[in-house]
C-alpha cells in the first residue's frame, strides 16, 4: 500500500516537473508594434508641447528672450535656471527622438514595413521623420552645444551614439556640435529630394500638415533657411550654398507655416492652458522690454508713427477683480531682471493673450515670416522681403490689413538692426530661435543686461561669473553622474567649461 | 473565520478565511500643492495666527486664506489655507482584504502524509483625490481602484519520524504553483468640476482621465526540505526549491536556490555550572532566487490618449531588457546565544553578509540612448553586519529588581559591482537639489551635489562677487546616508508595586539632505533667517574671499586669499541656501546623528488584596518620543527622514514631523 502511494506520488510529481515550465506573459495593454502614424503623432504633439511648456519654455527661453518675465518668483529671470527645467531641455528632445527614429525603424524593419505602406510610402515617412529629428536635434545643439546625436543618412558612422541603446550603447559620446550641423543640413536635403511631392503620408497621425508631403520638402527647405542662417558668421561659404539651394523652394505664404494646434481638453490642451487655467497660477507677464519695444519707446522704431498693433495679440490688458473689471490703459510689462522686489512692485501687468491661454493654442513650429527675414539678411537686408516678413507676421497675428499697410508705411527702411529686430518680434512663442537670434547677431539691442539699473535697482545675475544674457545652458547633472567619461571630453571642449558662459560653435564675434 | 474537519480516520479538511477592512483619511506628504507640511516647513508665513486660520470658510463656501492674488482680490495665489486643505481637499482611502485557505490533508500512515492545499489572498484597494472647488487650482475628482488577486495551488508530502530517542527527521516535499494579478484602473476628472461639494467622477466639465493597467505573474516551483534533529543539541536544515517564472524570457526563466543551516547547543555537553547556563551557534546559508516584475522582457510600446481622432503610442522611457535574468541573494549568517550566571546575563550576536546578484532594476542612464532607462542584471550589492543583543539583570531581590537591555547594530550597504560601461546608479533625485547615487566602491546612497570651497587652511571660500559661499563647480559626495550604527538600552526598574522603564535609542553617522531647510531658509520661514538682528543688519560670512582657478578634471586651487568683509542682507543670507544660485548644496546637508529618549513608563501594579473584585489591576502613565537631543540640526528629526519608503532615505522634504505621544493606561483583570 505504502510503496504503492509513493509510486503515484513519485510519477504525479515528475509528472508536475515537467510540465512545470511556464510560458512569459505579454503586456496585454501594450502592443508590441504600432501603425506609424500613431509614434509620428505622438513626437509631434511632444515637440509641440514639452519644448514650449511652462518650464522650458515659460521660465526659461521665453524669458531668456525677454518675450515673457516672471510675475513674482524672478530665479529663472535671472538664469538661477532649475535642474529639472534643464533636465527637460535635455529629456525631452530624446524622448521625442526616439519616437521619431521609432517612426524609421517600423518602415525599415522588414516585418513591420509592408504593413506601414497603408500610411504612406516607406521611404516618404523616414523622410519626414529625418526631417523632424534635424529639427529636434537642432534644439539640442542651440541649447547645449555637442551633444550625443544619431542620423538615419549616417546609420553606420560610430561617432554617432545617440538613441542606440538596443545596440548596447548606454554611455553614448558626444558629436561636435558643427559636424551636427552639417549632417542636419544634408539629412533635410536628402529627406526633401526623396519625398515624393505628390503624395500623402501619415496624414491621420500629422497635425502639423495633414501629410502633405509638398509642405513638408518646403519645411525641409525652409528648416536649411534657418540653419543656415545661424552658421552665417561661422561658416559664411556653407551657409551662403545652402541659401541658395533652398530658397526657391522654402516657404512662400502664411499658408506654409508649420504650426501645431493642440486639443480642446485639459487632456491634449497646449501648455498655457495648463499652466493658467488648470494650475491657476499667473506666474508669467509681459517683459517691460518687450512691451517697451512694441510701444516704440526703445529700438530702432521709435520714430514710427503708430505702435506696433501685434501687442494686442501678444498680449491681453490687466484686468482689475470683478465687481469693478476695470482694464488697464496699456499692456504694462515686468522690469527684466532687477529681482523678486520690482517684479512684484507691479500689480497691473498684462497676460498672454487669451488665443495663447486657450486649450487649442497654436505653437508656432516655423513660419513664413521668419524665412522671409533670413531671406532680407541673405539678400543684403533687401526690403521686399523684410517688408512681406513684417506684413506675413501680422497677419499671422490677426491684424487686419489696414492697420498692416499703416504700419508697415510707417517702418524705417531694411537695415541690420531694422530686419532682426522685426524678426525678432515675428518669433514671439519661440523662445529659443530668438535667444539664438540675439546671440548670433546682438539684436535685437533693445534688452536689459546685466548691469542696466531700473531706479535703485541693478540687473545682477543669480549665476557666478555670468554677467551677459547667458550663452548656452549647462549640461544636465545626470550627464555628470551617469555619462561622466562623455561629460568630461564635451566640457573640455567647451571655451569656459560647462558653463553658461561657454559659446556654441555658431556664436561668434 | 475557521473550518476543521475530520471527514475520516486518516483525512482532515481545514478551512479559513479571513475579512480586514481598513479605511483612512491620510495627509498628502513631500513637495505637492496639497501638502500641508510643505507649507509649513518651506512655503508659508511664520506670524500666522492658527486660530484665525481655522475659520476658513466663507458663509458662501469660499476659502478664506492668507495668500491673497491682491489687496482687492480674495482667491488664493499660491497656497490654499491649510484647514482648507485638510478638511476640504484630503485623499481617502479604503482597503477590502480576503483572504483564505482550504486544504486536505491524508495522513496515510503515522508519520507519512500527503496535504492538497489552495491558498487564496484578494483586496482592492481604492483611494480618491480632491481638489475642491475654490482652491488655488482648478477643482478635480481622481479615483484609483486597484485589485489584487493571488492563489497558490500546492501539494506537498511529508515524513515526520523519531527514528530513535536521539534522531528525528522530517522530510517534505512539495509543489507549488503561483497566479498573481493586479488589475488598476484610474479615472480623474478634467476641465473642473462643476457641483460644490459633490466628488463623484462625473461631475467633472470635461472628458475623463483614464488609465488602466493590468500585471499577470504565474510562478510554478518544486521544493524539499530536510531535517534533522540529534539529541536535542545539533539541528540541521536542508532546503532546496526551484521555480520557473512567468516574468522572465522563456529560454532562461528556471532558477534553483538552496540553503542549509546548522544549530548546536553545545550547553547539552557541558556539565551545567552556575555561571554558565545555555550556548548555541548558529551558521546559516541561503539562496533566494527571485523573478523579475511582470513584462520587464520583451519590448513594447505604450498607449497615449488619442488627439484628434488617432491614438498616440510611444516608445517607453524604460527600455525592457530579452536577455533579463533571476536575481539571486546569497546570505550566510553566525551567530551565537549565551546565557550566563543564572541567566542573568543573556547575549545574542548575529553576523550576516547578504550579497545580492544581478540585481533587477531600472538603472537610469543618459537619455542620449534615447531612454531614461533600462532594466538590467545590475552587478552586485552586499549588505553585511553585526547585530547584538545583551539582556542584564544586576538586580533580582523579592522586592526591588533591575534589568537592562542593550542592542546595538552595525549595517554597511556596498555596490559591489556594476554592469560593464556604467559607473553608477541614481537613485533618486531630490525635488530641486541634489541626488542620491550609488556607485562602485562606495556606500550605497552618497548624496551628490555642490560643496563648500576650502582654502589650504581650511576657511570656506566666499565670493567676493556676492558675498555669499563659493560652490564646487561639479557635483561631489557630501555624505552617506547610510548610519554606522544604531544603538538603544532600555532600563526597567521595579520596587514592589511601581515599576519605571525608560528606552534611550541613538543613531550615529550618516547624513540627509534637506530641502525642507533649503527653502525655508529662502523663503525665510526658520528662525535662523531672522536670529541675531540679521534682517536689520545683515552678516558677514566667516570665511575667506580668494581666486578659485580649475584644472581641466574640475579640481579647484584657492589663491590670494583675504578675509571675508562683505555684507550680505539678511534675505541674501536665507536665498542663498537654495544651490540654484550657484551657492553650495552641502549648507542643507546635516548629520543624522540622534538621541532619543523613546519611552518613558512609570507604572503602579495594585495587589489583590486592595480590590477583591480583580485578579489584578494596574496603572501606567507612558510616554513616546519624549526627548530628542544631540542634532546637528535642531529643526528636524532626522528620524523622519527615513521614515520615507525605499531609497529616498537621506533626503527630507515635507515629511510629517515625528509626535510627540503620552497616555494613561488602566489594566484590570477579573
Amino acid at each position: 500500500m505504502k510503496k504503492y502511494n509513493l509510486a503515484i506520488l513519485a510519477a504525479s510529481t515528475l509528472l508536475f516537473v515537467v510540465g512545470c515550465d511556464t510560458d512569459y506573459i505579454n503586456d496585454p495593454d501594450s502592443p508590441a508594434s504600432a501603425p506609424s502614424s500613431q509614434v509620428f503623432s505622438n513626437a509631434q504633439f511632444d515637440l509641440a508641447f514639452e519644448l514650449n511648456d511652462q518650464w522650458v519654455a515659460g521660465r526659461g527661453t521665453l524669458q531668456i528672450s525677454q518675450y515673457w518675465n516672471s510675475a513674482d518668483y524672478t530665479d529663472e529671470s535671472r538664469y538661477a535656471l532649475r535642474t529639472s527645467m534643464v533636465d527637460d531641455m535635455w529629456e525631452e528632445p530624446y524622448r521625442i527622438l526616439s519616437d521619431l527614429k521609432k517612426v524609421i525603424d517600423l518602415n525599415t524593419d522588414s516585418e513591420s514595413a509592408p504593413l506601414m505602406l497603408q500610411y504612406g510610402s516607406n521611404s516618404d515617412q523616414i523622410s519626414i521623420a529625418r526631417i523632424l529629428m534635424a529639427y529636434t536635434f537642432s534644439k539640442l545643439v542651440d541649447t547645449f552645444g555637442d551633444v550625443p546625436y544619431w542620423s538615419y543618412g549616417q546609420i553606420d558612422n560610430p561617432d554617432f551614439q545617440a538613441l542606440r541603446l538596443e545596440e548596447g550603447v548606454a554611455s553614448p559620446g558626444y558629436t561636435d556640435a558643427a559636424t551636427i550641423y552639417e549632417d542636419m543640413l544634408s539629412e533635410l536635403a536628402e529627406a526633401a529630394n526623396t519625398i515624393d511631392a505628390s503624395g500623402t503620408t501619415m496624414p491621420t497621425g500629422d497635425n502639423i500638415y495633414g501629410g502633405d508631403n509638398a509642405k513638408w520638402i518646403k519645411f525641409a527647405h525652409s528648416l536649411r533657411l534657418r540653419l543656415a542662417s545661424h552658421i552665417l558668421d561661422v561658416n559664411p561659404t556653407l551657409a551662403n550654398a545652402v541659401f541658395a539651394q533652398s530658397d526657391a523652394s522654402a516657404f512662400t505664404s502664411n499658408d506654409d507655416n508649420a504650426l501645431f494646434m493642440f486639443g480642446t481638453t485639459d487632456i491634449v490642451g497646449g501648455p498655457w492652458h495648463d499652466a493658467f487655467t488648470v494650475s491657476a497660477r499667473r506666474d508669467f507677464g509681459p517683459s517691460l522690454s518687450f512691451t517697451d519695444l512694441l510701444y516704440n519707446r526703445v529700438g530702432p522704431f521709435t520714430g514710427a508713427g503708430m505702435e506696433d498693433p501685434r501687442i494686442e495679440s501678444f498680449f491681453d490688458k490687466y484686468v482689475s477683480p470683478a465687481p469693478e473689471s476695470i482694464v488697464a490703459d496699456e499692456v504694462y510689462g515686468i522690469p527684466y531682471g532687477f529681482g523678486n522686489s520690482v517684479a512684484r512692485a507691479v500689480t497691473n501687468e498684462g497676460v498672454p493673450d487669451a488665443e495663447i491661454i486657450k486649450p487649442d493654442f497654436s505653437q508656432p513650429i516655423l513660419t513664413y515670416a521668419e524665412i522671409e527675414f533670413i531671406r532680407s539678411e541673405f539678400n543684403g537686408w533687401d526690403q521686399a522681403t523684410y517688408e512681406s516678413g513684417v506684413t506675413a507676421s501680422m497677419m499671422y497675428w490677426g491684424i487686419d490689413a489696414a492697420a498692416i499697410t499703416a504700419y508697415v508705411a510707417t517702418l524705417p527702411a531694411a537695415s541690420e538692426e531694422t530686419v532682426l529686430t522685426q524678426q525678432y518680434i515675428g518669433l514671439y512663442m519661440d523662445g529659443l530661435e530668438a535667444w539664438n537670434l540675439y546671440r548670433r547677431t546682438g539684436f535685437p539691442n533693445t534688452l536689459t543686461v546685466p548691469y542696466d539699473t531700473f531706479g535703485d535697482a541693478t540687473f545682477t545675475t543669480l549665476v557666478p561669473g555670468l554677467d551677459a544674457i547667458p550663452s548656452r545652458v549647462t549640461y544636465p547633472q545626470n550627464e555628470q553622474l551617469l555619462n561622466r567619461t562623455n561629460w568630461d571630453a564635451a566640457r573640455s571642449a567647451l571655451t569656459d567649461g560647462d558653463a553658461m558662459t561657454s559659446k556654441i560653435f555658431w556664436d561668434v564675434d | 473565520m475557521n473550518l476543521n474537519q475530520k471527514l475520516s480516520d486518516k483525512v482532515t479538511f481545514v478551512g479559513t478565511m479571513n475579512y480586514v477592512h481598513t479605511d483612512g483619511i491620510r495627509p498628502v506628504i513631500g513637495y505637492d500643492g496639497n501638502s500641508v507640511t510643505q507649507k509649513f516647513f518651506q512655503w508659508g508665513q511664520r506670524q500666522l495666527d492658527y486660530d484665525i486660520l481655522k475659520d476658513y470658510k466663507n458663509e458662501d463656501g469660499s476659502q478664506r486664506t492668507w495668500n491673497r492674488s491682491a489687496y482687492n482680490d480674495a482667491t488664493p495665489k499660491y497656497s490654499d489655507n491649510p484647514y482648507w486643505t485638510a478638511y476640504d481637499n484630503n485623499p481617502t482611502d479604503t482597503r477590502n482584504r480576503v483572504y483564505g485557505s482550504a486544504s486536505f490533508n491524508y495522513q496515510i500512515t503515522e508519520a507519512f502524509g500527503v496535504k492538497l492545499s489552495a491558498y487564496g489572498d484578494t483586496y482592492n484597494f481604492k483611494n480618491t483625490e480632491k481638489i475642491s472647488i475654490g482652491s488655488q487650482s482648478q477643482s478635480m475628482y481622481t479615483e484609483r481602484a486597484y485589485d489584487f488577486k493571488e492563489y497558490n495551488y500546492e501539494f506537498v508530502a511529508n515524513y515526520n519520524k523519531d527514528i530513535t530517542d536521539y534522531f528525528n527527521l522530517k522530510a517534505l516535499a512539495g509543489i507549488n504553483q503561483r497566479d498573481y494579478q493586479l488589475d488598476y484602473r484610474k479615472n480623474e476628472t478634467t476641465g473642473g468640476l462643476t457641483l460644490p461639494g459633490i466628488f463623484n467622477i462625473n461631475n467633472g466639465k470635461g472628458p475623463l482621465d483614464q488609465d488602466t493597467y493590468t500585471d499577470f505573474k504565474k510562478v510554478n516551483s518544486v521544493f524539499a526540505s530536510l531535517n534533522l534533529g540529534l539529541a536535542n543539541q545539533v539541528f540541521i536544515d536542508l532546503t532546496a526549491r526551484n521555480d520557473w517564472s512567468s516574468t522572465l524570457p522563456d529560454d532562461n526563466n528556471s532558477y534553483f536556490y538552496p540553503s542549509a543551516s546548522l544549530a548546536w547547543v553545545f550547553s547539552e555537553i557541558i556539565p551545567d555550572t552556575s555561571w554558565f547556563n545555555y550556548g548555541k551557534l548558529r551558521a546559516n546559508w541561503a539562496e533566494v532566487g527571485n523573478d523579475a516584475d511582470p513584462y520587464k522582457v520583451i519590448s513594447t510600446l505604450t498607449l497615449d490618449t488619442p488627439f484628434n481622432g488617432e491614438g498616440r503610442v510611444t516608445v517607453p522611457n524604460t527600455l525592457l531588457n530579452a536577455e533579463l535574468k533571476n536575481e539571486t541573494t546569497r546570505t550566510w549568517e553566525l551567530g551565537a546565544e549565551l546565557s550566563f550566571l543564572k541567566n542573568r546575563v543573556n547575549l545574542d550576536v548575529t553576523y550576516y553578509n547578504n550579497s545580492t546578484i544581478d540585481q533587477i532594476i531600472p538603472v537610469d542612464l543618459s537619455y542620449g540612448t534615447g531612454y531614461g532607462a533600462q532594466w538590467i542584471n545590475a552587478g552586485e550589492m552586499t549588505n553585511k553586519g553585526i547585530e547584538v543583543q545583551i539582556g542584564l539583570k544586576p538586580i533580582k531581590t523579592e522586592n526591588f529588581s533591575w534589568e537592562i537591555d542593550v542592542n546595538y547594530a552595525k549595517n554597511e550597504n556596498e555596490l559591489v559591482s556594476l554592469r560593464e560601461g556604467l559607473e553608477s546608479i541614481n537613485l533618486t533625485s531630490a525635488p530641486f537639489q541634489v541626488q542620491l547615487l550609488a556607485t562602485v566602491g562606495q556606500p550605497y546612497g552618497t548624496i551628490m551635489g555642490s560643496d563648500f570651497i576650502y582654502d589650504d587652511a581650511g576657511n570656506k571660500v566666499i565670493d567676493a562677487g556676492t558675498g555669499m559661499y563659493a560652490a564646487t563647480q561639479d557635483l561631489v559626495p557630501l555624505g552617506s546616508v547610510q548610519p554606522d550604527y544604531t544603538a538603544g538600552i532600555r532600563n526597567s526598574l521595579n520596587y514592589k508595586n511601581i515599576d519605571l522603564t525608560f528606552l534611550v535609542e541613538m543613531s550615529k553617522g550618516g547624513q540627509y539632505f534637506s530641502t525642507s531647510h533649503m527653502w525655508g531658509m529662502y523663503s525665510g520661514m526658520l528662525e535662523e533667517t531672522a536670529a541675531n538682528n540679521i534682517r536689520e543688519d545683515g552678516i558677514v560670512l566667516n570665511g575667506v574671499t580668494g581666486t578659485i582657478t580649475y584644472d581641466d578634471n574640475g579640481n579647484y586651487t584657492v589663491t590670494d586669499t583675504a578675509e571675508n568683509t562683505t555684507n550680505i542682507s539678511g534675505q541674501d543670507y536665507g536665498n542663498m541656501h537654495y544651490g540654484g544660485f550657484g551657492t553650495p548644496d552641502a549648507q542643507n546637508v546635516f548629520d543624522s546623528d540622534f538621541f532619543k529618549l523613546r519611552e518613558l513608563a512609570l507604572g503602579y501594579t495594585f495587589k489583590n488584596d486592595f480590590l477583591k473584585i480583580f485578579d489584578s489591576a494596574r496603572i501606567s502613565v507612558f510616554g513616546r518620543n519624549m526627548f530628542t537631543w544631540g542634532l546637528d540640526y535642531d529643526g528636524i528629526d532626522p528620524e523622519t527622514v527615513s521614515t520615507g519608503s525605499g531609497n529616498i532615505q537621506g533626503l527630507e522634504g515635507g515629511l510629517q514631523p515625528s509626535t510627540r505621544s503620552y497616555g494613561m493606561n488602566l489594566k484590570l483583570s477579573f
